[in-house]
């Protein structure tokens, strides 16, 4: 009898050791899909910190080029319903994400028709608020693609074995990329105006 | 092409005709959008695009004709943007001539406005062939005066060396004739010998130093100044007591090497270059970097050894960046060291991006995820790569406090005539231009003189 209790003393302490084992990884697991997570709702906020400045710079935009553009008032007027809207706060982030980017597109509009305009071009104040929106508009793409590789990041340790089983026991999904469509990749384009 | 493409390959076209024309394929650009303004109409809300993009590439692709054509056919067409943009840039193509003449007439108003161009400055890199001629233009008889110091110098050193050997045979001869030694013993002549070489030493140090003398000024400084044919670099082959602890206080803020409380025990520089390339203020130089080891007892305890211990050996660039900052970023070369987390911990986190060839080349550290991502722009990625491959060895680099500094680890004393190699030949030559060249040409190569963020 004694080798038998042996063998199940044994079994159970080769189980015992397993179940640690397995318990550490998916403690393990569990942190990284965690600190993923936060990666990406860190990065999430500091596109938004941006969008949010963006928003303060739109009305100065409009008053400084609004009494040069007289044929493109409708444009003046889509940015600024633009940025009512993103700023109402009653946005899905679907929605938000869509408006954000119409506000870029439309950005990009106004600031590659300002190059038509040689005395908007030449004023100091346009100057300084073009070179601030071009700052903005470029730590945006910044956090855009820090967003972008934290969602990466995060879609993979979802998708892959074994943290995936962890993933789907805490209901985690995939997260959408931050795309740029290709229209506005093409129209805005703030770095050639002044080239 | 085929005329029915649909609206979003004429974008993914125009997409990649843009990135050509931004890394410098005007050739590749200019095909793309020729071949999308035949397919598309003209009404066809990528049409204006696509027309100033190819009259800008007409532009940088020295094809003045096109451009103007082009241009001309903006001002005449329906469209009021076109007509605007066409006007303006043409002032830009043909600066003196009469705006009436390719002006419409309802456009007067503009006119009187005068354009301003941003960039005032442009460098221009030069080619080998120019520097080639260059050297045949200007620096021939510096050359051929310095080739015949080289011969003098080494004939000078042979010759001592062959008189200090016959005055130690003969003084050793003399010696044992004095003292009546009949058989001569060679480890006497060694040792002879061995307390004869400093000074042969010393007289060969001496050759040298004078065979260098104005080499510097006669060859670099004109080499610099050919390069630099604006004029507003200078160039100084050593610079001393406050100008040193600039550089000091400027390597140890890199923290290229090691974190800021540490400044180097050491610092030597020489072939100093600063002043401005356009709006970027720049300094390089030459600079070996020590840390002297702390002082312990020997096995007897009797005297203290001290030693040194190399840092860095190469060239050093500093510049300030055109981007505002708070955060530090290091870019390092992808190297055992720099993979190891621990070993970089002070550096902040790593940072990964997307360009996957900048990834294999370097590795990014950074305390500020977004602001090293501000920093290094897709495009400044790309430059990077391209500049790393032009330099043919390991670039480090680290954007503190608005700054931007460059370090380039060599083995060999940079910016010295040869010896053993013919100084009328182009190799060392070539060799300094490139050297020099790679590190003026920074501030072109980076993209440093563009301005168009708040500062």
């Amino acid at each position: 009898m004694q080798p038998f209790i042996y063998i199940l003393f044994f079994i159970a302490i080769v189980f015992l050791l397993l179940a640690f084992v397995a318990a550490m990884i998916g403690i393990q697991i569990y942190n990284s899909l965690i600190l993923k997570k936060n990666q990406v709702s860190k990065s999430f906020s500091s596109v938004d910190v941006l969008l949010k400045k963006r928003w303060d710079l739109i009305p100065n935009l409009v008053a400084v080029v609004k009494n040069h553009m007289e044929f493109e008032q409708q444009t003046l007027a889509e940015i600024t319903r633009l940025r009512s809207r993103a700023m109402s706060g009653d946005l899905s982030p679907e929605q938000r994400l869509n408006t954000e980017n119409q506000i870029t597109r439309t950005m990009g509009n106004i600031m590659a028709l300002i190059e038509n305009y040689p005395e908007l071009k030449s004023n100091t104040h346009v100057t300084q608020l073009l070179e601030s929106l071009n700052e903005t508009e470029e730590q945006i793409s910044a956090a855009r693609r820090f967003y972008n590789t934290a969602v990466t990041n995060y879609n993979n340790a979802i998708e892959m074995f074994p943290s995936n089983i962890v993933a789907g026991y805490m209901k985690y999904a995939a997260k959408e990329l931050f795309v740029t469509p290709a229209e506005e990749r093409a129209n805005v384009n703030v770095g050639e105006l002044f080239n | 092409m085929d005329k029915s493409l649909s609206s979003a390959e004429i974008d993914r076209l125009f997409i990649e005709g843009d990135r050509n024309l931004h890394q410098g394929k005007f050739s590749a650009a200019i095909d793309i959008f020729e071949q999308l303004l035949k397919t598309i109409e003209s009404d066809h809300n990528q049409h204006f695009n696509i027309q100033r993009n190819l009259v800008k590439a007409y532009q940088q692709n020295e094809q003045s004709e096109q451009a103007i054509a082009l241009c001309q056919l903006m001002i005449d067409s329906n469209c009021n943007a076109a007509t605007l943009w066409g006007t303006n840039f043409m002032t830009r193509l043909m600066p003196n001539i009469e705006q009436g003449v390719v002006g419409k007439p309802g456009n007067q108003e503009l006119k009187e406005v005068p354009v301003t161009d941003n960039i005032s400055h442009h460098f221009k890199i030069k080619t080998l062939s120019e520097f080639k001629q260059y050297c045949q233009d200007n620096l021939l008889d510096s050359l051929r005066e310095l080739e015949k110091k080289r011969v003098n110098t080494l004939l000078s050193i042979v010759i001592s060396g062959i008189t200090c050997l016959i005055a130690t045979w003969a003084l050793c001869q003399l010696i044992f004739g004095i003292l009546r030694i009949n058989n001569s013993i060679f480890i006497f002549h060694l040792t002879a010998l061995i307390s004869i070489s400093p000074v042969w030493i010393a007289f060969c140090r001496g050759c040298i130093q004078v065979y260098g003398l104005g080499f510097k000024h006669n060859i670099i400084e004109v080499i610099i100044k050919f390069i630099d044919s604006q004029g507003t670099l200078k160039y100084a082959s050593n610079l001393f007591l406050e100008d040193k602890r600039q550089t000091i206080l400027g390597f140890t803020r890199s923290q290229i090497f090691r974190d800021e409380l540490h400044e180097p025990d050491s610092l030597e520089q020489e072939d100093c270059v600063y002043g401005s390339i356009g709006q970027t203020d720049i300094f390089f130089a030459e600079i070996v970097v020590e840390n002297i080891k702390t002082g312990y007892l020997n096995e007897f305890e009797q005297a203290e050894v001290r030693g040194k211990s190399s840092l860095f050996r190469g060239l050093f660039f500093e510049a300030k960046f055109p981007k505002s900052f708070v955060s530090r970023t290091f870019i390092l070369p992808n190297t055992f060291n720099s993979k190891l987390a621990s070993l970089n911990n002070w550096r902040g986190e790593e940072v990964k991006l997307e360009d996957p060839e900048f990834q294999h080349i370097f590795k990014v550290y950074s305390d500020n995820q977004v602001e090293a991502r501000y920093i290094l722009s897709t495009n400044l990625m790309n430059r990077l790569v391209q500049f790393n491959q032009k330099a043919n060895r390991k670039v480090y680099l680290s954007f503190i406090d608005g700054f931007m500094y460059i370090a380039i680890p060599y083995r060999q004393n940079l910016f010295e005539p040869k010896l053993f190699t013919n100084m009328k030949s182009f190799s060392p030559l070539k060799e300094y231009f490139f050297d020099l060249q790679l590190m003026i040409g920074i501030v072109d190569n980076l993209n440093l003189n563009r301005r168009i963020w708040k500062k």
